[in-house]
């Protein structure tokens, strides 16, 4: 009965993106609809509708309930990648509501600006099944923030720093899979600003800030953008991998957290030499480690596919050698971070990408000059099938064997298939 | 068993049978201590006042420590065993008030508090640095390039810089708890982050750090959370000095995933009863070890011995100065000259000495192997937890104290600190700098900036509330002399002190200075009361002509004490101003003459007078609050601390007045000598109280 009954859900979400179009390109353009709440939003959304145009070359309507004068919203939200929803969709027949709920319920992007639960009459629980928090009065009174602070995300690519000086709604009660994005402080206290939250097998981004005001701010209008972008799946141009020395779990302290644009995460161990693990999803939760004296590890959101855990797993000269590794620091070219390591003498450097799926790891190696071999040591995966590249395979090993240097591979790939 | 090692038992029974008492019978009748702290002049309720209470009989606490902060109404409110007390009432901006307090049991005690003024307002201002709306203000880190361009480091893993024209960019991110830098160019910083030493470069130019290099790791880490890497200073070769601390064991987190090989033991084994009173130790490898990592990049484990190396300082002579955070071992806060291979007092990290590590050395060998304290930093005070000591090399833009040490601490607290040698060896006086004027807490980096000013970054996050209490500020001199004490310097028969202005003729009168004197016990506590507290007479002053200079000659000067300098109030500047400090703590490691021991000692001759005939129900309260905790209310004593019965027939008040006197007055075996706390008239008072209660019948003493 109940395969039955996925299938068929399976079947209308099939046929659904069928008729949308979602899956086309990545290279075609992102198709952004607006949606205002009434006539007055949809003008104060002008500005941010013209700029994703122009700007970021977006296919891009602003609609809206029949009742305000916007393009027809059924129709504008069964053609497009990505909805914006401006605080909600306010008022809407039974036809429209039903087309909202078939939107959010089929796992497309999404994005909301200052979502607002009295801007979804026909949605009761929007805000705690939707967005995954409770609304709640303004944060600190309405006192203006003193500190405003982006976690690491690609939605934040090129945005070094974003400003608002408005009353900011407070938001509690956040559901476990939310990951806050952006905080915001005002003495003592903090609250909320962004998150991103994966839901219905789709990607949802909430803004807490959204203004007229703001709509017109070109800082604004790229965050949007991009919140777009990634809430469809699309890379984002201006990210750059995320990279934080902090205290892992089951790392060594000072481990490294990295997330690639696309996918996945992965940490780094210099003390023991290699990835402990790669997950699919965004970064870490460092608010563990930072808010308290006793902090608690980063935590991660998303599946963990790929684990080792021997020490050392690089040796040079046979690989049953003793470790020594030595782990030297990295180098960011143009943002992406090439670690550097000497194992048993030799110069070896690693960068990493995303693999062959967006949610694969590639791990790219330059060995420099030296007679001592190197020897991998794989361990056995049950969620991931590792491809190397540049070395001889012997098994449960490959090395590398070429005095004058030179690269090899390592392809992490997720077996389950990925996660939207 | 030595000598120290019978000492050190016996603290413990000391505090386990003051905790056992703090666990039944004591905390049971704790005494509700409350009142009011208010301006002396207004009667306004201070707000930001906290009452501080230290005593034997609060053992079981951290640094035998009870605190309470005032509420809005400037109302305190405190639970404490009935027992002798140094209390102490501080509020920023505030004279403090520092005394004993003996709480009896009973009745809840109500006292209020009256703090005058701080005078000197207005010489130092402190000043509030903006900071980019994007910058996670938990600075932990301030230093200057050679070009002058401020560089600033956070909790949160950046480093930030601020060019001439105010504007911040960020030069780095993703380190892992920035703690300390140095600015060695425009394009290069070194930073300490927890596990590595670190040097970021901007190598294309675009103002950005585009390498990471790691510089130095050869040190264990566990995860603990108190497991800090402190630092950084940077001599004039290009040596770079850092230490690690030890992690709070048993306390937080400690994961498998560690980095060198763990040892847990203890080098040397608390014996006493419960729980390890401090549980700092190094449990990784070079834990409490201080490090030089050349210019040439060769990391070289330099000193070892310390708790938690907190400040870490190079002078302009290129030594090493190191201060180290009170708990066990080290009695107090101290700043230390630190140079190479010695051992500064904690023995844990003699665990990665190849020399001690297998050696167990015992409490004396470990005495004769650690190097004094250069300054003492008292407890009450002069702070918790001091910080980066930096030199005033600003060539007199920072007022009258060129070439002294600045250095912070996690309380709104600088404090000053003037150095001598000494027989060759460095000692000095303390002083408290600026109390208040809007400094906050958590400044334990400090660093001069080209303006003459000192700048102090400031976090506290997680360790209290942090409202108000993170950021940056600096210190800037208004250019107004301050009055103050500049120097205090050891002489034959006293000191010699210097003012920065000339003063009135008080400052010959005699009654207007207040010297005493006490001791730290070296001990596994967390941390150590004053021991051997007295007044040391001011035998004669000699004020010279200019107003500027005083010597003070004491009736006693012997080494190894702390000497406490108060300046009484009638001491004004010739223009009538007050002291914006009138007080120094002296550490006399050492005499003029290079003694290092204490000889004979006629204070306690002078101590030794009676005045009126003993009081037994005087002794009784006496014996309450100093005794009962080894001897027993009963006087039975007890086998396991090893005190004696005095109501046994073999009752040791078989013996005479005088020979008991004198045990009470210098100690025997395991009892400490109460002869410096406690007034000749109380021992006797205690003595007729131990006749008249315990002794046996017929146990008449001996002629």
């Amino acid at each position: 009965m109940k395969l039955r009954r996925a299938w068929w859900r399976a079947l209308i979400v099939l046929v659904f993106l069928g008729a949308t179009g979602v899956g086309r390109a990545a290279t075609s353009a992102l198709r952004v609809t607006l949606v205002a709440p009434d006539r007055a939003a949809a003008s104060e959304l002008a500005a941010l509708h013209s700029a994703l145009i122009s700007g970021f070359g977006f296919e891009t309507v602003t609609a809206g309930a029949s009742t305000a004068g916007a393009a027809p919203l059924a129709g504008a939200l069964a053609a497009t990648d990505v909805a914006v929803f401006v605080h909600g969709p306010g008022a809407l027949d039974p036809a429209e509501a039903q087309a909202v709920r078939a939107f959010l319920a089929a796992g497309r992007g999404c994005v909301v600006l200052g979502g607002a639960g009295r801007a979804w009459p026909t949605e009761p629980d929007f805000e705690t099944q939707v967005l995954g928090a409770r609304a709640g009065g303004a944060f600190a009174d309405g006192a203006a923030l003193t500190l405003i602070n982006l976690f690491p995300h690609p939605i934040f690519g090129g945005i070094p720093q974003f400003d608002t000086e408005l009353r900011i709604p407070l938001f509690t009660s956040l559901a476990e899979d939310v990951q806050m994005i952006m905080e915001g402080t005002v003495g003592e206290a903090t609250a909320p600003l962004a998150w991103v939250r994966r839901r219905a097998g789709g990607r949802l981004v909430h803004l807490v800030p959204a203004e007229a005001r703001l709509f017109r701010d070109p800082t604004y209008q790229r965050l949007v953008a991009q919140a777009a972008l990634w809430a469809a799946g699309r890379p984002i141009p201006a990210a750059r991998p995320a990279v934080q020395r902090t205290f892992m779990p089951e790392a060594t302290p000072g481990s490294f957290a990295i997330t690639l644009p696309n996918g996945p995460g992965l940490c780094l161990d210099p003390v023991r030499g290699g990835v402990n693990y790669v997950w699919e999803g965004d970064f870490v939760d460092l608010r563990p480690r930072w808010i308290t004296k006793e902090g608690a590890p980063a935590r991660i959101f998303g599946e963990v596919f790929y684990r080792e855990k021997a020490w050392q797993p690089l040796r040079a000269g046979a690989p049953g050698n003793p470790p020594d590794f030595q782990f030297r620091g990295y180098v960011l070219r143009d943002g992406v971070p090439e670690f550097h390591y000497v194992i048993g003498g030799r110069d070896v450097f690693e960068t990493f990408a995303s693999g062959r799926q967006p949610g694969d790891l590639l791990r790219r190696f330059r060995v420099g000059p030296g007679t001592a071999p190197l020897w991998l040591n794989l361990e056995p995966q049950t969620d991931a099938e590792v491809v190397v590249s540049g070395l001889e395979r012997d098994g449960a090993r490959a090395v590398f064997a070429v005095p004058a240097g030179g690269e090899f591979t390592l392809e992490i790939r997720r077996r389950k298939g990925l996660i939207p | 068993m030595s000598a120290s090692m019978i000492w050190i038992r016996m603290r413990l029974h000391v505090a386990l049978a003051v905790l056992l008492l703090a666990g039944t019978s004591a905390l049971a009748q704790a005494v509700r201590l409350s009142g009011v702290v208010r301006d002396a002049d207004t009667g306004t309720p201070l707000r930001n006042a906290q009452v501080k209470l230290e005593g034997a009989a609060l053992a079981g606490r951290e640094n035998s420590q009870a605190i309470a902060r005032v509420n809005a109404q400037g109302a305190y409110r405190l639970e404490v065993p009935p027992g002798e007390y140094q209390l102490w009432v501080l509020a920023p901006d505030y004279e403090e008030v520092g005394t004993r307090w003996v709480v009896a049991p009973g009745q809840p005690v109500e006292r209020d508090f009256e703090l005058g003024k701080l005078s000197g307002a207005g010489v130092y201002k402190v000043e509030t640095l903006p900071l980019p709306r994007a910058m996670i203000p938990e600075v932990s880190g301030v230093a200057f390039t050679p070009q002058g361009t401020l560089v600033v480091t956070n909790r949160r893993g950046e480093v930030w810089m601020r060019n001439a024209a105010g504007d911040w960019r960020r030069f780095a991110t993703g380190l892992y708890e920035g703690f300390g830098l140095v600015a060695p160019g425009e394009a290069e910083v070194l930073v300490i982050q927890r596990p590595e030493l670190t040097r970021l470069r901007d190598s294309d130019g675009d103002g950005i750090a585009d390498r990471y290099e790691t510089v130095a790791d050869q040190w264990g880490i566990t995860g603990n959370y108190h497991e800090f890497t402190y630092g950084l200073a940077r001599d004039g070769k290009g040596n770079v000095y850092f230490g690690s601390g030890m992690v709070s064991y048993g306390r937080g987190r400690e994961i498998p995933w560690a980095r060198g090989e763990l040892q847990a033991a203890q080098y040397h084994p608390w014996t006493g009863p419960g729980n390890v009173p401090d549980g700092h130790r190094s449990v990784a490898p070079l834990q409490g070890w201080m490090f030089q990592v050349s210019a040439a990049g060769r990391f070289t484990p330099f000193a070892f011995g310390f708790r938690q190396p907190l400040g870490v300082g190079v002078s302009p002579d290129d030594e090493l100065f190191v201060s180290d955070v009170s708990g066990a071992w080290v009695p107090t806060s101290t700043l230390m000259h630190v140079e190479r291979d010695g051992f500064y007092g904690h023995p844990d990290p003699l665990k990665w000495h190849p020399d001690y590590k297998d050696r167990k050395l015992s409490v004396d060998e470990l005495r004769a192997l650690r190097r004094p304290p250069t300054v003492y930093l008292p407890r009450g005070l002069m702070g918790t937890s001091p910080g980066q000591p930096v030199w005033d090399t600003t060539g007199g833009r920072f007022g009258p104290y060129a070439g002294q040490i600045f250095l912070g601490d996690v309380t709104p607290l600088l404090m000053r600190v003037d150095l001598e040698k000494v027989a060759g060896v460095y000692q000095g006086a303390a002083f408290p700098f600026l109390r208040g004027g809007g400094l906050r807490l958590g400044g334990m980096h400090n660093a001069f900036g080209p303006d003459g000013a000192l700048y102090v970054a400031q976090t506290v996050r997680g360790w209290m509330s942090t409202e108000g209490n993170e950021g940056l500020q600096r210190v800037v001199w208004s250019g107004e002399t301050p009055v103050d004490l500049l120097h205090v310097k050891l002489t034959a028969r006293g000191f010699a002190l210097r003012y920065t202005t000339p003063m009135n003729v008080s400052m010959g009168d005699a009654s207007q200075y207040q010297v005493k004197r006490f001791l730290y016990n070296y001990h596994p506590l967390d941390g150590s009361l004053r021991v051997s507290e007295t007044d040391v007479p001011v035998t004669r002053v000699q004020a010279s002509a200019d107003g500027l200079g005083v010597e003070v000659e004491l009736l006693e000067l012997q080494p190894g004490f702390v000497y406490e300098l108060n300046v009484g109030r009638k001491v004004l500047s010739r223009t009538g101003r007050p002291l914006a400090n009138a007080i120094a703590y002296y550490t006399a490691n050492r005499l003029l003459s290079g003694e290092t021991k204490p000889g004979p000692s006629r204070l306690q001759a002078a101590a030794a007078q009676v005045a009126r005939p003993p009081d037994a129900r005087r002794g009784e309260e006496i014996f309450r609050l100093n005794c009962v905790a080894c001897h027993m209310p009963d006087g039975k004593g007890s086998k396991q601390i090893g005190t004696p019965d005095y109501t046994a027939a073999e009752s040791p008040l078989k013996k005479p007045d005088h020979e008991l006197l004198a045990i009470i007055a210098g100690g025997k075996n395991q009892m400490p000598a109460f002869g410096n706390v406690l007034p000749a008239q109380s021992i006797a008072d205690v003595l007729a109280y131990l006749r008249k209660a315990f002794q046996p019948p017929g146990a008449r003493p001996a002629p």
